[in-house]
């Protein structure tokens, strides 16, 4: 038998019933079975079971974002040098990157844990994954300037009050992530509505020449009118091809709408993510975008004029739909209702992101707005289903 | 008899254990949202209902006898509007600062529905002794939910406690923030959500 | 011939798969009926202890309804009754004497048959023991013997894994079956007879008789799910079903005036000795037609592996089991399965690689694959569902009592196939929810 195996065999007795350490039987689950598969058999009638464990579910989202996730350290290494004029190599630039978002992240994987964990011995039942990807999202869609303290604020508030309250994963409506970072982003505005997201780790007094730190949506909404919201962003330095790859400044995994494409397509071929929750926020923002362009004149806000590309590439549109708008749990429970749902984020989020220059970016509003009439879409679709079907009532 | 097992004394009780007219009922959530913010607003706001709904209790409860049914509602109406006027006057005669601050919330107690509530519930039905308790019990657990939220409001918002300035200055200088939610409405949804998360855990342990 | 595609089924391709060869089994001393095995109905005695029974000879019947009898399936001594519980007849031993006699019914020939009347042949069935092997819809419970079926559905294959094959039983016996189908048209003026859409042998071999071909994996030959793509109106809800291998038993019973006790099951699962199809009767113990289970640990399972009963080394074949599955308990533990590609593991979705690149048949065993979790609404459920129900949301409503909205969803059109606790990553016993709450249903529309 495999020796770390043997151990764990040992080390289970003080958690079993009646022992002392009974209570904490869930922490012992939770390391056991994240090492192993489980010894559990099936009690019910369908006696053989699909391989198919929650596990395995959620850490095929953790796969969908790692590519994000590595590009979040690099990006934010990369703006870090860039800003301070330091060298650009590859090396230098993912140990800054690293130095910055490694912290931010253990401290949410470490901080959630923790109440997960405590909520988990009180009630008595098993932890669940789904905070393997919520820890792991939340920082990502951090600017990479947050100070660690709000990180584990925030990720407190998202745990309790975004799904333990509601009695744990799988009964929460809201996406605890997003949660969290609207309760940051509502408490602390200073740190998570601010403009510049560059972090930089030497002095201030490095700063290159010319540097402003602008996001490019912060560009975009702050274009008063006659000017034209494309340019004044290229003049800031800012293009498409940057923007749709990734080398932007902005919240630490969000800002490459490529790799998110690359995570989605991931989720789609899995099965794990709702193709149609993404392919409704896509059409969408589109028609969104679009409607904007249409109805743009000298008169509107130069943000109207904004292309289609550079709308879908800018800020967190893929990552948000990708992500954050597929989260099965607060999402519809209904396939045909998830498209809905996403063309409503879609919608939504835009008319956010172009219209209200108090928001930077709407995709979190939008998807928690949606979170919470997913209830709603689901009754209407549910109601047309019924009719379709020959009653059989007794 | 023993205090505790006197009618007063559980007709006192009730609205602050177990029928919290606002974690409970959930009544009277516009003037906690409105008056929250400090703790010293809402200590006078306390003050200012409690006077009103013992005293409208009892006046009603002396009147339960000969108030014909069908005009009882403007009776009270009557009844409550003098008394609250009486507190605003008092207010803005001797804490004008405080008074500001509530702006029209004092004015608005007339709309309250804890004091209708109770006037319609209890002192239309009950003497004026237990009317009495039942004005002081629900006006103070109306108070205590209210001073509680506003404690957590103005320390996790500002920092401060009636006023003095608790956080000091080096933690600010550390890069501590306040809450800005908390002074925000929001805030006290998530506060008094949460106060009544624990009262129904404290409450389901006892069962 | 009309053909039924269903959607949303799964073949599991599971190994322990049964040969086609056929195999005797020997009668040991004793056998058992089970009347708690039997589901909604309340069995009531009518043997003591100590009564001598011929193959044949009632031994409980249905106390609503008197009709409804249950046969002795072998000749001897009533030796024990087991009560359980509430005084509930658990088990009747019955102590088998050397020779074997039967209990005359009327014989019955084709020609016979047509001039008796709807009622007629309904007694006969009775009499014979056989009225039981009818399942009514939506309860699935039997039918009371006074009703008249809007129409009775036969399922000819059978794709759970693992239950007797049509191309085994069906061999050299269509006549009988078609003589069995024209007792079934004496009862109700539709017949439909479903077989597989890939086993052109039979459809060949029964000609006409086949009405519909069911294309599909599991449960695609289902009888609840082959009635939900057949029906037309809400009166047809109520209609029965009945195994194609019964068909033959009610032509056998017709035909020699005797209570037909043989009937064919599978041995199957990877634990048994030699999985085959087997002849075997009613009351005959695991250990009589399996023999022993390798040294490991075993489960035995009477009928098939997504809905049949958990049983022991010592269980007896019930009156509607037609298969014995031995498979391994659990399995070995894993290091870090969920971060490795998975080639090996059989899946319904796409998550492990298996669902790309490997045809071959899986290993079964009884390991949950997970941990008991909340439902994340991860929408597997319904792409499961055979009768396009959404089992998260029924399962909900169940749990939390709301019964008229699942049943407004279309609650009992849920053909009980098992296939979306199959699938499910947080290892929810839908099946348990929605079986408790049909029998719930059941007693309080039956009283
Ligand atoms: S398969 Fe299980 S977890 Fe997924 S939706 Fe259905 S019941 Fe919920």
């Amino acid at each position: 038998m495999n020796p770390l195996r043997a151990l764990f065999d040992k080390l289970e007795k003080p958690f079993h019933k009646g022992a002392p350490l009974e209570k904490y039987y869930p922490l012992f689950e939770a390391m056991e079975s994240f090492l192993f598969s489980t010894r559990l058999v099936t009690k019910s009638k369908v006696h053989v079971r699909d391989n198919l464990g929650t596990k395995r579910f959620m850490s095929m989202v953790l796969f969908a974002l790692t590519p994000c996730a590595l590009f979040g350290i690099y990006n934010t290494g990369y703006q870090s040098h860039l800003a301070s004029g330091l060298s650009l190599d590859l090396v230098s630039v993912v140990l800054t990157g690293a130095q910055i978002v490694l912290p931010i992240v253990i401290v949410s994987y470490a901080v959630g844990l923790f109440w997960e964990f405590l909520f988990c011995v009180i009630r008595g039942h098993e932890v669940n994954e789904g905070f393997l990807v919520t820890g792991l999202l939340y920082p990502l869609i951090l600017p990479p300037t947050i100070p660690l303290w709000q990180v584990a604020v925030g990720i407190t508030f998202g745990v309790i009050v975004g799904k333990e309250v509601f009695g744990g994963t799988g009964r929460n409506f809201l996406n605890p992530a997003l949660t969290a970072r609207a309760f940051l982003f509502f408490t602390y505005p200073a740190s998570i509505s601010g403009e510049v997201w560059t972090a930089i780790i030497t002095s201030k007094d490095k700063i290159v020449d010319g540097f402003s730190g602008a996001t490019a949506l912060a560009i975009a909404a702050a274009t008063e009118a006659p000017n034209n919201a494309q340019l004044a962003m290229e003049s800031a330095g800012y293009n498409l091809n940057d923007l749709f790859i990734g080398f932007v400044p902005g919240s630490i995994g969000e800002t490459s709408a490529a790799l998110a494409i690359v995570g989605g397509l991931f989720l789609i071929i899995t099965g794990v993510g709702s193709w149609r929750t993404m392919l409704g926020g896509f059409l969408g923002a589109v028609s969104m975008s679009l409607l904007f362009n249409y109805f743009a004149t000298s008169s509107t806000l130069p943000f109207f004029q904004l292309d289609l590309l550079w709308q879908l590439s800018m800020g967190g549109f893929a990552f948000g739909i990708v992500f954050m708008a597929t989260d099965p749990v607060s999402s519809p429970a209904l396939e045909s209702s998830r498209f809905i749902y996403g063309f409503l984020i879609g919608m939504l989020g835009m008319i956010i992101r172009v219209i209200n220059p108090a928001y930077p970016e709407g995709w979190m509003l939008a998807i928690l707005l949606m979170n919470v009439f997913a209830p709603l879409i689901d009754y209407v679709v549910l109601q047309k289903r019924k009719k379709k079907r020959i009653r059989n009532v007794i | 008899m023993k205090l505790t097992k006197t009618k007063a004394y559980k007709t006192f009780m009730a609205p602050i254990k177990d029928a919290n007219p606002i974690s409970v009922a959930v009544l009277g959530i516009c003037s906690a949202l409105a008056v929250t913010t400090q703790v010293m607003p809402a200590i006078v706001m306390v003050l200012a209902m409690t006077f009103v709904l013992t005293f409208s209790n009892v006046s009603i409860s002396l009147l339960r006898k000969i108030i014909p049914k069908n005009i009882r509602i403007i009776v009270e109406l009557v009844v409550i509007a003098s008394l609250v006027i009486l507190a605003d006057q008092f207010l803005k005669a001797f804490l004008f600062d405080v008074s500001k601050q509530l702006s029209v919330f004092v004015g608005l107690i007339i709309t309250n529905c804890i004091i209708m509530g109770r006037a319609e519930a209890f002192a239309l039905a009950n003497g004026p002794w237990l009317s009495m308790w039942d004005g002081i019990g629900n006006g103070l657990g109306y108070g205590y939910i209210l001073i509680v939220v506003a404690i957590f409001r103005e320390f996790l918002g500002a920092g401060s406690l009636l006023g003095f300035k608790l956080i000091p200055q080096s933690f600010y200088d550390m890069g501590y923030q306040d809450m800005g939610i908390m002074l925000l409405a929001p805030g006290v949804f998530i506060v008094i959500g949460l106060l009544v998360w624990l009262e129904n855990i404290l409450k389901s342990k006892k069962a | 011939m009309k053909k039924i595609r269903v959607k949303n089924t799964y073949d599991l391709r599971l190994t322990g798969v049964p040969s086609r060869t056929i195999r005797e089994s020997s009668l040991g001393k004793t056998l058992s009926v089970l009347p708690t095995s039997i589901s909604l109905i309340k069995p009531k005695l009518s043997v003591k202890e100590g009564a001598s029974v011929k193959t044949g000879t009632p031994l409980f019947y249905d106390k609503r309804d008197e009709n409804i009898k249950f046969l002795s399936p072998g000749t001897g001594t009533v030796k024990e009754i087991v009560y359980g519980p509430r005084r509930c007849v658990d088990e009747v031993i019955i102590e088998l004497s050397g020779k074997e006699s039967f209990e005359p019914f009327k014989k019955i020939s084709t020609a016979g048959l047509k001039k008796l009347k709807q009622e007629d042949v309904a007694s006969a069935i009775q009499e014979g023991g056989l009225w039981g092997v009818f399942t009514e819809h939506p309860f699935r419970s039997i039918p009371r013997s006074t009703t008249v079926a809007p129409a009775i559905y036969v399922t000819v294959d059978n794709d759970e894994p693992f239950l007797p094959q049509s191309a085994v039983y069906l061999k050299d016996r269509e006549e009988d079956f078609k003589f069995g189908l024209a007792i079934l048209e004496a009862l109700s003026d539709k017949v439909y007879v479903g077989v597989s859409s890939q086993n052109e042998n039979i459809k060949t071999a029964l000609g006409a008789s086949v009405t519909h071909e069911l294309e599909g994996h599991y449960p695609a030959n289902n009888a609840s799910v082959f009635l939900y793509y057949n029906k037309e109106s809400e009166s047809e809800n109520k209609s029965w079903s009945i195994k194609g291998q019964d068909v033959l038993r009610l032509a056998e019973l017709f035909k020699e005036g005797k209570y037909p006790v043989q009937r064919l099951i599978v041995v199957a699962g990877d634990h048994a000795k030699k999985p085959s199809h087997v002849l075997a009767r009613e009351g005959m113990s695991v250990a009589d037609l399996a023999g022993k289970a390798p040294n490991e640990p075993t489960r035995y399972i009477a009928g098939g592996v997504l809905t049949g009963r958990q049983i022991t080394e010592k269980g007896i074949l019930g009156f509607n089991d037609y298969a014995i599955h031995l498979i391994r308990e659990g399995k070995e533990t894993d290091m870090l399965t969920f971060f490795k590609p998975g080639f090996d593991k059989p899946t319904f979705g796409r998550t492990y690689m298996s669902s790309l690149f490997n045809s071959s048949l899986f290993k079964m065993n009884t390991s949950l694959n997970g941990g008991y979790r909340a439902c994340v609404s991860c929408g597997e459920c319904p792409k499961a569902c055979p009768t396009e129900l959404l089992p998260q949301l029924l399962m909900k409503e169940l749990k939390a009592n709301d019964t008229e909205e699942a049943l407004d969803q279309g609650f009992l059109d849920c053909a009980g196939c098992g296939l979306c606790t199959y699938v499910c990553p947080s290892k929810i016993d839908l099946d348990t929810v929605f079986d408790d709450a049909r029998e719930k249903l059941y007693w309080e529309v039956e009283k």
